[in-house]
């Protein structure tokens, strides 16, 4: 690392006509003599990825406090970042449940899982909850970046309807909720997602933007002489650093095209848009590469990342399930649709684990952005079967900048609420709100120092 | 849990122990008698005080009346609670005896308990408004820490009807208990003592019967335990079997003396019915095909 005596503004942007590119953290970046207090100094993301329609929890990790050693089936594929996951049990959401109202619990689930609060049933329109976990960070923090937030879904989001037992679809599409009455839609198409992250906040007039695409020009193109500007003011290292970023950036642009070159791909198990790679793996990885380049370039620090909606009936062709997923959970102790529902789960996995890999591999100062970073793992709902929302599969990802201490297993009461783990995220980050949720505390055993 | 627009639900129990006397022990066994009848639904137990033998000896009682499956993987909470705070006193010799014998013991770690703060609050968001009553009968600290979450004054001042209070529970520290309270004093308790003659006749229906084994074990037999917490629990149930004085305290009615007692020895020996219904991760059963009808 060199260090020197001046600074780059962490929040410099390369502009161009429509276009905003937010930087990694550069060398050029850190004050002088002020190095060593880098991982205290890099900001810490969250990023929650929700699964649907919960988890087979014969093959979940749900004994066994203390290091993780063999990991089960279902958490088989997360093999090589194990050391870098925290398996935690026993929490509950409580407001998922049925509590005086009965049916409805995938209307539940999603929604109150990250606000912890009564999910009011009021038909497909109308929508009471509250303010979830992202969000809360989101107000304290997010005027540091371009972005308070992100949210992502690998589903179009519905709004309104009837979606479960006269629960609104808002509900289940929703993970972010900006207030009691407002939900944070998420963003299912890679290209709006690509333009959100690296748009300008300047509106750019639509005929310019038709154009643009028309013309098949990058983003970098419209930002080739700022970034050579920049490039002669930088040390050769994050020059190298700048244009492996910058590559990156071109890389997910060109993906973007192609699949929207392919243009609508038919898939039975599932409505897609126009611009949707063809296959889970791909759409997966290139929605989540994108909120790595987000956290890489500090674009936002807080994320949301819907595998699917809650209730989600997406078939899974690409590993030979032609079936969709939530009728399969409600297997009735079927040994075939369990078997489906649990390679369901591993595939999940499977693509989870590359991206934490894919996190891990990006070098922030002397760490790295898994390092930096909270991921959470999870469901509103742990068997899909009977619909339970305790005993929750729940997995906290990466060091939060060292304040957690990954590896391992801890095994809370039960009834100890989700809450308490996002009220506990929230701390580390620096945002201390008088509760969240239905919280208790906070999670005892995060950190071994 | 309860359902609206389904009659009107059994009232809600949650009952506050440190289960280290056999009343207890007699108390738990009336509530899961009475839930047999369907006048009551446990809805939570917390242990406050005892051990981590205590909490499953309560596991290993709830199991024995009312069945392991239902409990397993289903929506309902839970409803064993354990106060961890500080360090938990070792298991009475009652519990002791009990546990050496319990086939089906589930709780075996504190995390196999339930967090006591968090429990009762979701216990008490599944209750019909007015329908549920707390019985106190250990430390109240895990009950007014409770109250202290957000949101909470408000459910309870909801769905509790009454805080039946157990005499020597000091009720002084209950100070901004937002709904009525009612004491049940050692009095009552001494009034009535549960005899122990039918702890050797009416438990006999099991071999290891747990209440009987924890009884026996309680003390040297034979001896006639004082009652007060089935006196709670049968007011919380069955108000109009007591009486209240003016500092609203339980007073037992001289004519039902002797119908109370025979109420304590029924439902508490009672022999608990096996219940039907099916679990969502088990097969529906085989259907019979209609026999084809003869031209």
């Amino acid at each position: 690392m060199i260090i020197t005596s001046k600074s780059l503004n962490r929040r410099t942007f390369l502009r161009g006509a429509g276009v905003a590119i937010g930087l990694p953290i550069l060398d050029a970046m850190i004050p002088a003599l002020r190095a060593s207090q880098l991982p205290g100094k890099s900001p810490v993301r969250a990023a929650w990825f929700y699964v649907p329609n919960g988890i087979d929890m014969r093959h979940w990790l749900t004994q066994g406090e203390g290091a993780i050693g063999d990991l089960p089936k279902v958490l088989k594929p997360l093999e090589n970042v194990k050391q870098d996951v925290l398996a935690l049990s026993n929490l509950t959401s409580n407001w998922g449940r049925p509590l005086l109202i009965g049916a409805g619990d995938h209307g539940r689930a999603a929604a109150s899982y990250m606000t912890g609060v009564e999910v009011q049933r009021m038909g497909s329109t109308d929508v009471r909850l509250g303010v979830s976990v992202d969000q809360v960070a989101a107000k304290a923090i997010g005027h540091h970046t371009k972005l308070p937030s992100l949210e992502i879904a690998l589903e179009e989001a519905r709004q309104a309807g009837n979606c479960d037992n006269n629960y609104s679809c808002a509900y289940v599409y929703n993970l972010a909720w900006k207030s009691e009455t407002q939900p944070l839609p998420p963003i299912s198409e890679p290209r709006m997602l690509f333009e959100r992250l690296f748009g300008s906040d300047v509106i750019e007039a639509p005929a310019a933007y038709a154009r643009r695409l028309a013309m098949r020009r990058s983003i970098l193109d419209d930002v080739g002489s700022e970034t050579q500007r920049l490039e002669s003011t930088l040390g050769a290292t994050d020059r190298r650093k700048l244009d492996e970023f910058l590559s990156s950036v071109r890389e997910i642009e060109k993906q973007v095209e192609r699949t929207e070159k392919e243009g609508v791909i038919i898939d039975p198990g599932i409505d897609k848009p126009f611009g949707i790679p063809p296959s889970f793996d791909e759409y997966f990885k290139l929605m989540s590469d994108m909120l790595i380049v987000a956290f890489k370039a500090d674009l936002t620090r807080v994320a949301t990342f819907m595998i699917g909606r809650e209730g989600s009936t997406r078939s899974y062709r690409e590993i030979g399930i032609a079936d969709g997923h939530h009728p399969l959970t409600h297997h009735m102790g079927n040994q075939d649709m369990l078997e489906k529902v649990c390679e369901i789960n591993c595939y999940h996995a499977k693509l989870f684990a590359q991206f934490l890999e894919r996190l891990k591999a990006v070098k922030e100062g002397d760490s790295n952005l898994l390092d930096q970073s909270m991921i959470v793992y999870g469901s509103g709902i742990a068997d899909g079967n009977q619909h339970t929302h305790d005993q929750l599969p729940t997995l906290l990802c990466g060091k939060a900048g060292g304040s957690l201490s990954p590896g391992r297993h801890i095994v809370y009461q039960r009834e100890t609420p989700v809450s308490n783990l996002f009220a506990s995220m929230l701390e580390r980050m620096d945002v201390r709100p008088d509760h969240m949720g239905d919280s208790t505390g906070r999670l005892k055993g995060l950190s071994l120092s | 849990m309860q359902f609206a627009g389904q009659g009107k639900p059994p009232v809600g129990i949650v009952y506050i122990t440190p289960m280290n006397r056999p009343d207890a022990a007699l108390a738990l066994a009336l509530l899961y008698g009475l839930e047999g009848k369907r006048e009551a639904r446990t809805a939570a137990v917390a242990v406050c005080g005892g051990s981590l033998g205590a909490a499953a000896y309560c596991d290993v009682l709830l199991r024995f009346y009312l069945g392991s499956g239902q409990f397993l993987n289903s929506n309902r909470i839970l409803p064993v609670g354990l106060a961890t705070e500080g360090d938990l006193p070792a298991d009475s010799p009652a519990v002791k005896v009990v546990l050496d014998k319990a086939p089906a013991r589930e709780i075996r770690l504190v995390s196999d308990t339930s967090e006591v703060r968090a429990m009762i609050r979701n216990a008490l968001t599944g209750q019909v408004n007015g329908n549920a009553v707390i019985v106190l009968s250990a430390d109240p600290t895990e009950l007014m820490r409770t109250l202290a979450l957000p949101g909470v004054v408000d459910l309870v001042k909801a769905k509790v009807k009454t805080l039946v209070v157990v005499d020597p529970v000091n009720a002084d520290v209950l100070k901004g208990w937002p709904t009525p309270i009612v004491r049940c004093g050692r009095e009552i308790g001494a009034a009535l003592p549960y005899p122990a003659a039918s702890i050797e006749k009416d438990y006999s229906w099991s071999p290891a019967h747990p209440v009987a084994d924890f009884y026996r074990a309680s003390g040297t037999m034979p001896f006639d335990a004082p009652t007060q917490d089935m006196a709670a629990i049968l007011y919380a149930v069955r108000p109009d079997t007591f009486q209240l004085s003016d500092q609203k305290a339980l007073t037992i009615p001289l004519a039902q003396k002797q119908k109370i007692l025979e109420t304590y020895i029924e439902l508490a020996s009672a022999k608990p019915v096996p219940r039907g219904g099916r679990r969502r991760d088990q097969p529906p059963p085989a259907q019979t095909p209609p026999a084809k009808k003869t031209p």
